[in-house]
C-alpha cells in the first residue's frame, strides 16, 4: 500500500502553499508503482495523508519520511525551491536497486540529471513529465554513516598564532571521540600544538595566498570522509558533535551560520561571512580566459570587477536558491568525497571569488549547500570591508540593507588584526619607497596609538609626497602597495581600476584626492571606528570574559529570536542562548599560548 | 559570432598570432553573443590548435578605430563619432573571418559611441553570424569595455535587485490604482484624479514620460564608472 507523505512549507517563506495548489489527480496512488507519494499538494477528496511534515524550510531535514524504499516526487520540483535538498536526502538514504520517480505537470528538467547523481543512479524511464531513476550504486556522500571521526583542516600562514591557539584549543575540546587536526602550512613561532596536529602542504609557496591549492591538499591529506575545513578565526561551538549527530549524516556542502560581536559584552550581534546568496547571473553572461585551462570562464581574472557588479548578500538559513546559493570560504563541513568530486579551482587565489565558484559549481554538478541549524560558529577576528552595510534575505525573500551598530556606547573591538607596531613600520617601508627624503616627513614610530583622524591625515601626507612614474606599470604597483602598506584590507577589483583610470585621466587630481574622495573603505572604516585607534593594542581584545558576557549573550538571543529567521534561525530562545554561549571565544582559550 | 576584448599589449605585437592563440579558447554554448575579455594569454601558446581553425595570415581584417571616423568631421578633433555607415561598409567588405579592431589611444567617450554603433551593426547584419571579432584595448579598460559590448549585442538578465531599483514595482502599483479607478464611482475618482494632478504638476517627476520607453536609453551601456 503506497504511503503518502503531505509536505508544507513555512508559511513565512512565502514559498506555495496547497490550497493554492491543485489537488493531485484521482488515481495518483495507482498509477505510480512506489511504496511512499511525496507532494506539496493534497490528495482529492481532502482524504488524510499517511504523514505531514510541517512548517517546511531548508534548515529543516525531514529524514523520518525516507524509509530506503521506492518513492515518487509528485510535483515538488515545480512547487517548492526545496526541491534539490528533498531530492538529495531522499536518494542518498534509498536502497541499492529501489527506484524514485519524479512526476511534473510539464516537461522539466530533472534534478537528478547533474552529474553527481550519475555515480549512483540510471534513468530508467523518462517520458514527458515522468523521470525515473534506479540506484545501482552508492553515492559518493554516502560511503559511511559514521559521525565520530572527523578531520578538521585549517589553511594556515606563519604570522602570529594566538587566534589559531585558541581555534585549535576549541576544536581539541570538541565532543567528537575521534578528530584528526591538519594545518596546511606551517604556523608561527608561538603555535602551541605542534603535538596534536600534522602539518601538510609546506611546499605551497605564498605569497599570493594559493587558499584553493592549500584546501584542496588538506581534503586530499585527510585521514576521516568527515571533513571541516575553516580559516585561522572560525571558532567552532562546543556541541559541534552534537549539532552534526543531529543534523544526520550524507550530508552536502554544509556551512554554520557564523556570527561576530563588535565588542567584548556579546552585545550587537552581526552576522559574519557564512551562507551567501547571489542576486544576478554572474558576469551577466561575460566571460573572461580562465588562468590555466583555455576555457572561456565566468570567473576569471579579467572579470573580478565585472563579478563585483552582479549583488552578493547574505542568504537566509530556511530559503534556497538553486544554483545562487553558497557557502562562503571561511567554513565548509563536506564529505571528502565529495570535495575531492568538486575540488576547488586551484586556478584562483585568496579573494578571487573562489569560494563562489565552487559552491556554484558543486550546485550545478547536483551537490547543493545548506545549513546546519543546530549551531553557529563565531569569527574571532574580521575584516573593516566586511563589516559595512550589507543586503541580507530575509525570510519572506526580499533584500533589506544591514548596517552594523555605528553608534554604541561599548568599547569596541579592534578594526585590524594588526599591531601599531607592525602599522608603523609598514608606513616606514613604504615612505621609503616612494618619498624621496623619507626622514623629512616623521613618522611617530614610537607612538604606542594614534587617533582614526590623525591616522588618515598621516596616510594622506604620505600619499601626497610620494613620487612615483605616471605609467600603468608603476601606478598599479602603487595601488598594491598602498593597499598592503596603508589601507591594510582589500580594495576592491572595481574600486583599483577606477583609481587607475583616474591616474590617465588626471594623475594630478587623482593622487590628491585618492584618500579624501576615492577611498570609500577609509570612509567605512571611520565609520565603523571614529574615535578608539583601530589597532589590536592587546589581543585579549578578541576574547570574551565570560561573566561580563552573560547578560549581553541573554540580550542577543532575545533580539535575534524576536525576529527568528529574519537574520538569524535558532530552534527556540534556549537553542539561542546556547549556540551564542557555546560558540563564544573566552578569554580561557588564551591560557596556553601565554 | 564571438566577441573577444583584448589587452592591447598583447595584440599589438603579432596579430596574427594572437587570432591563433585566441582561437584555442573553448566557449561555452550560451544563450547570448559571447563576450571573452583576455587580459593576459596564460597558458594559450602552450594550448594544442584546434584542427578545425587554422588561422592563415590574410585571414584576418584589421582596422583601427580612426576608420570608422565619420568622414564629415574634422579630422583634427579628439572627440568624434563613428559613421555606422561606414562601418557597415567596412565589416560588410571584410571577407575575412576574423576581424581585428584596435581602439588605439582614442577617448573613452568614442569608443563607446563605437560599441553602441558595432551593436547596432550586428543587430542588422547577416554577414557577422560565422565571424570572430578582437577588440584591441587598453589593458586596465578591458573588463570595463567588456561590460559595455555585452550590454550592447545582448538582451541580458536583471537580478531581482536592479528590478527592485528601476522602479518597476510601483508601476504595478499604478496598475492597481488605475484599476481601482474605473471600478469606483465617478464622483470618487474625480477628485482623487484632480489631486493627482495637482501633485503631478508640483512634482514632475510623478509624470509618466517617453525617457521610460526610450529604447536608445535601454541601449546605451551603463554610465562610465571607470
Amino acid at each position: 500500500m503506497m504511503q503518502f507523505t503531505y509536505l508544507m512549507h513555512d508559511k513565512r517563506l512565502c514559498y506555495s502553499q496547497a490550497n493554492r495548489l491543485r489537488p493531485l489527480p484521482e488515481n495518483v496512488q495507482a498509477r505510480y508503482d512506489c511504496d511512499r507519494l511525496v507532494s506539496f499538494r493534497c490528495l482529492p477528496g481532502r482524504r488524510k495523508p499517511d504523514h505531514t511534515v510541517k512548517k517546511l524550510h531548508a534548515a529543516m531535514r525531514p529524514l523520518g519520511i525516507y524509509n530506503g524504499n521506492s518513492i515518487c516526487f509528485y510535483g515538488v520540483q515545480s512547487d517548492s525551491p526545496l526541491a534539490p535538498l528533498l531530492l538529495w536526502d531522499a536518494v542518498h538514504f534509498m536502497e541499492i536497486g529501489q527506484k524514485i520517480a519524479l512526476v511534473e505537470d510539464t516537461p522539466m528538467p530533472s534534478y537528478l540529471d547533474r552529474e553527481y547523481f550519475s555515480r549512483g543512479l540510471k534513468r530508467v524511464h523518462g517520458e514527458d513529465n515522468v523521470a525515473v531513476y534506479e540506484k545501482f550504486a552508492t553515492l559518493p556522500a554516502e560511503g559511511d554513516d559514521d559521525l565520530d571521526h572527523w578531520t578538521f583542516g585549517i589553511p594556515v600562514g606563519p604570522e602570529d598564532a594566538t587566534v589559531l591557539n585558541a581555534v585549535v584549543k576549541r576544536i581539541l575540546e570538541l565532543d567528537i571521540p575521534h578528530k584528526e587536526i591538519l594545518l596546511c602550512g606551517r604556523p608561527g613561532e608561538n603555535f602551541a600544538y605542534f603535538d596534536q596536529v600534522r602539518i601538510v602542504g609546506e611546499d605551497i609557496p605564498a605569497p599570493p595566498v594559493q587558499i584553493c591549492k592549500k584546501k584542496n591538499r588538506l581534503a586530499e591529506e585527510a585521514k576521516y570522509n568527515n571533513l571541516v575545513i575553516l580559516h585561522d578565526r572560525v571558532f567552532l561551538p562546543r556541541h559541534f558533535g552534537e549539532m552534526v549527530r543531529r543534523f544526520g549524516p550524507r550530508y552536502p556542502l554544509v556551512s554554520m551560520q557564523s556570527l561576530y560581536f563588535d565588542n567584548r559584552l556579546c552585545m550587537h550581534p552581526r552576522r559574519y561571512s557564512d551562507f551567501g546568496i547571489k542576486f544576478g547571473e554572474l558576469s551577466h553572461g561575460l566571460t573572461g580566459l580562465h588562468r590555466h585551462s583555455g576555457k572561456a570562464s565566468s570567473i576569471a581574472p579579467a572579470m573580478f570587477s565585472e563579478l563585483e557588479h552582479v549583488g552578493f548578500g547574505f542568504a537566509n538559513p530556511m530559503r534556497y536558491h538553486l544554483d545562487s546559493s553558497y557557502v562562503t570560504g571561511s567554513m565548509c563541513i563536506s564529505r571528502k568525497e565529495v570535495w575531492n568530486m568538486f575540488p576547488q579551482d586551484e586556478a584562483l587565489l585568496w579573494i578571487e571569488f573562489e569560494d563562489i565558484e565552487h559552491s556554484l559549481r558543486a550546485s550545478e554538478g547536483g551537490v547543493p549547500c545548506r545549513v546546519n541549524p543546530h549551531g553557529i560558529s563565531q569569527t574571532i577576528t574580521s575584516r573593516p570591508l566586511l563589516n559595512g552595510a550589507v543586503p541580507v534575505e530575509n525570510i519572506n525573500g526580499k533584500i533589506t540593507q544591514r548596517e552594523p551598530k555605528y553608534l554604541s556606547f561599548f568599547a569596541k573591538k579592534p578594526l585590524f588584526k594588526i599591531s601599531q607596531e607592525i602599522a608603523w613600520r609598514k608606513l616606514r617601508k613604504f615612505s621609503e619607497k616612494y618619498i624621496s627624503k623619507p626622514l623629512d616627513l616623521l613618522i611617530p614610530v614610537g607612538e604606542r596609538e594614534i587617533s582614526p583622524i590623525a591616522w588618515i591625515s598621516l596616510l594622506n601626507l604620505l600619499v601626497q609626497q610620494a613620487s612615483f612614474p605616471n605609467t600603468s606599470s608603476a601606478v598599479k604597483e602603487f595601488i598594491n602597495d598602498y593597499e598592503k602598506m596603508l589601507i591594510f584590507d582589500q580594495i576592491p577589483y572595481g574600486t583599483k581600476e577606477a583609481i587607475l583610470g583616474s591616474f590617465q585621466e588626471n594623475h594630478l587630481g587623482a593622487k590628491r584626492d585618492l584618500i579624501f574622495r576615492n577611498a570609500v573603505l577609509l570612509q567605512n572604516m571611520l565609520y565603523q571606528r571614529p574615535l578608539r585607534s583601530w589597532f589590536c593594542m592587546d589581543i585579549h581584545d578578541y576574547f570574551h570574559s565570560c561573566a561580563y558576557s552573560w547578560p549581553g549573550i541573554l540580550f542577543s538571543a532575545a533580539k535575534l529570536c524576536i525576529k527568528n529567521g529574519d537574520f538569524f534561525y535558532f530552534k527556540s530562545i534556549f537553542s539561542a542562548i546556547r549556540c551564542i554561549y557555546n560558540s563564544t571565544p573566552f578569554e580561557s582559550y588564551l591560557r596556553k599560548s601565554q | 559570432v564571438n566577441i573577444y576584448i583584448v589587452a592591447q599589449v598583447l595584440g599589438r605585437a603579432a596579430t596574427p598570432d594572437l587570432t591563433k592563440f585566441l582561437s584555442r579558447i573553448e566557449v561555452a554554448a550560451s544563450m547570448t553573443i559571447p563576450v571573452i575579455a583576455v587580459d593576459q594569454l596564460y597558458n594559450l601558446p602552450q594550448l594544442a590548435q584546434k584542427s578545425n581553425c587554422l588561422i592563415a595570415g590574410h585571414d584576418i581584417a584589421k582596422f583601427s578605430l580612426d576608420d570608422f571616423r565619420d568622414p564629415r568631421q574634422q579630422a583634427s578633433l579628439d572627440r568624434f563619432t563613428v559613421d555606422i555607415n561606414l562601418l557597415a561598409h567596412q565589416l560588410d567588405n571584410a571577407t575575412s573571418s576574423w576581424i581585428v579592431i584596435d581602439f588605439e589611444q582614442h577617448l573613452k567617450m568614442n569608443i563607446l559611441d563605437f560599441i553602441r554603433k558595432l551593436g547596432d551593426y550586428i543587430f542588422i547584419s547577416k554577414n557577422i553570424e560565422h565571424k570572430n571579432i578582437v577588440l584591441l584595448a587598453q589593458d586596465h579598460h578591458v573588463p570595463y569595455f567588456s561590460r559595455c559590448v555585452n550590454q550592447s549585442v545582448n538582451n541580458l538578465s536583471i537580478s531581482p535587485l536592479e528590478v527592485k531599483a528601476s522602479g518597476q514595482v510601483m508601476e504595478y502599483l499604478s496598475l492597481r490604482i488605475g484599476f481601482g479607478m474605473r471600478v469606483l464611482p465617478r464622483f470618487i475618482v474625480g477628485p482623487l484624479l484632480l489631486i493627482w494632478r495637482l501633485l503631478a504638476r508640483a512634482a514632475p517627476s510623478l509624470q509618466r514620460t517617453d525617457k521610460d520607453t526610450n529604447i536608445t536609453d535601454l541601449k546605451r551601456p551603463r554610465s562610465s564608472s571607470v
